[in-house]
């Protein structure tokens, strides 16, 4: 019987030299189960030990409040009639001021990404405005516009609106050459360019500035709230910190916080409805 | 002979330099006839400007001097007499393989809706991509975007099909059979055609006529007509005037290029 044998390479035994041997890469991807096993078991085990920390007196219960502080709040701002009302004016703002930003934002927006002459008069401004502490504008809002809605209003439509511009436009105007060309080629009109080839193509960069003026938004709702007329959740927040009765303000703070996972989510769910035709 | 579809005489093409004042000459003097029903194939070096002739017959390039007449008519911009398929199959990623050779048809506003609809259709079908109507192009391989492509051109029934490189980034088997698939719709929809290329062997297996191009400023430095007949087939590749005609072609083109061979 003859065997051929293939001489081992000193590196491959690890004799010689006493290397150690060596431990190839092994990343792969964690399964999904496994990570919202552990991201639960993380947030559980937080809540958990907060909770213990405030009753055994380990943190001031008055500072920290605790868990089930934050639901004794719950329990008794529902009980008394405050929370849902609350509620209900954070709710309304939001939902006009992110809508008027909306709206405003994908009108102007595509008129500057489209028409070189307005943005070259917009853009100036929109720069100016964009890149400013917007909020340092409260106290001239407060005296132009008042510290009740039309004020809170106007805070928010600042906060959010610019975002929301800036994507628009940059979406619009990144028109893709070779389709341009395709386009021309074929005869297509300016307004056929606008809206088969610009507009469409600008569906990824409109979402992210709709998903960005959201959140900016909810912000703008918060600080108004806070600075306007301490209506809604914004405004009990406030009201609970001075008072120090943390269990509140802690509820305001995760209400808040909920509103910005729900609205992101299905924000996301209307994204991929809309552009299906995204290898990604 | 009847005129020929398309007339370029002393096209000179230059664009604006980056280093100097003076515009660089990129096209300087071609010339050459398209006549009807022919497939005309412009071969040369890379960089030449062969795609920049394709560009001023479609009227998408402006040129400097010189003029070109495509079906009687001089070109001062795109019309109705040609349909360009592109090097990239330029196809629009939110429109289904329907709805982009619609595209086409709907941009030149020739033909009422319903017409657009059953016309893209039947380009769709002689392509060989029924069944792939709802498709988006992010599903569909490399070669059936190129098939898109040839739809899009093909279903507006221009006189002249212009074609730069389309078949350039295909793996060479998609490639034959994009050539072979091309042979049978220029016989099918008899449309007069031009076509770019740098790859002499698809030159002669599809041109009639053979022009090549030298370096930059591009002109037009020789032309072989066809010693084939109008059936292209593959057994065309084993005659012995296949070979001739490549070796000369690349001869001339090895004269004109400026890279060092390979």
């Amino acid at each position: 019987m003859s065997v051929v044998t293939i001489e081992q390479s000193p590196a491959a035994t690890g004799a010689g030299r006493g290397r150690r041997p060596r431990k190839t890469a092994s990343r792969t991807a964690l399964p999904a189960r496994s990570r919202i096993l552990l991201g639960g078991a993380g947030l559980v085990g937080v809540i958990a030990l907060w909770e213990i920390a405030s009753r055994l007196g380990w943190v001031d219960p008055l500072i920290a409040s605790s868990p089930s502080g934050v639901v004794r709040s719950a329990v008794d701002l529902l009980s008394n009639g405050t929370l849902l009302p609350a509620m209900g004016s954070t709710l309304r703002l939001f939902l006009v001021g992110f809508g008027i930003s909306l709206a405003a934002g994908l009108i102007i927006g595509t008129l500057c990404g489209w028409y070189q002459r307005i943005d070259a008069v917009l853009d100036p401004w929109i720069s100016i405005l964009y890149a400013s502490p917007r909020i340092a504008f409260l106290p001239l809002i407060a005296v132009w516009f008042g510290p009740g809605f039309l004020g809170q209003l106007v805070v928010v439509i600042l906060i959010a609106v610019f975002p929301i511009i800036i994507n628009v436009a940059s979406g619009v105007r990144a028109i893709d050459r070779d389709h341009l060309r395709m386009a021309q080629s074929f005869g297509a009109t300016n307004r056929d360019v606008l809206l088969k080839i610009a507009l469409p193509g600008a569906i990824p960069a409109v979402a992210s500035g709709i998903k960005q003026g959201m959140m900016q938004g909810l912000l703008g709702v918060v600080v108004a709230e806070y600075f306007l007329g301490n209506t809604g959740i914004g405004g009990l927040i406030f009201q609970a910190g001075l008072m120090l009765r943390t269990g509140e303000a802690l509820l305001g703070a995760v209400i808040f916080a909920a509103a910005a996972l729900i609205l992101s989510s299905a924000l996301r769910k209307v994204e991929s409805k809309l552009d299906r035709w995204r290898t990604a | 002979m009847a005129d020929p579809i398309v007339r370029v005489d002393d096209l000179v093409v230059s664009f604006p330099s980056r280093t100097s004042k003076r515009p660089v000459e990129v096209i300087s003097g071609a010339g050459f006839t398209v006549e009807r029903g022919s497939c005309v194939v412009i071969i040369g070096p890379s960089g030449c400007g062969k795609s920049t002739i394709l560009s001023c017959v479609a009227g998408l390039t402006p040129f400097a001097g010189g003029s070109i007449t495509v079906d009687g008519d001089l070109v001062d911009g795109p019309d109705d007499h040609s349909a360009v398929v592109f090097q990239h199959a330029s196809l629009l990623p939110w429109r289904t393989v329907l709805g982009n050779v619609e595209f086409g048809l709907e941009s030149r506003r020739q033909v009422p809706k319903k017409e657009i609809r059953r016309r893209a259709l039947e380009a769709i079908e002689a392509v060989g991509l029924a069944g792939y109507e709802d498709h988006h192009p992010h599903q569909i391989s490399g070669g059936m975007q190129q098939r898109v492509n040839l739809a899009r051109a093909f279903a507006v029934r221009a006189p002249l099909t212009l074609m730069d490189e389309p078949f350039g980034a295909l793996d060479a088997l998609t490639k034959e059979l994009m050539q072979d698939e091309l042979v049978r719709l220029m016989h099918m929809v008899s449309s007069s055609t031009v076509f770019i290329t740098h790859d002499i062997r698809e030159a002669i297996y599809l041109g009639d006529k053979i022009l090549v191009m030298s370096a930059r400023p591009g002109t037009i430095i020789a032309e072989f007509d066809s010693p084939f007949g109008a059936d292209r087939t593959r057994a065309m590749t084993e005659d012995r005037r296949f070979d001739e005609l490549e070796s000369s072609l690349r001869d001339l083109l090895g004269h004109t290029t400026e890279e060092v061979p390979a």
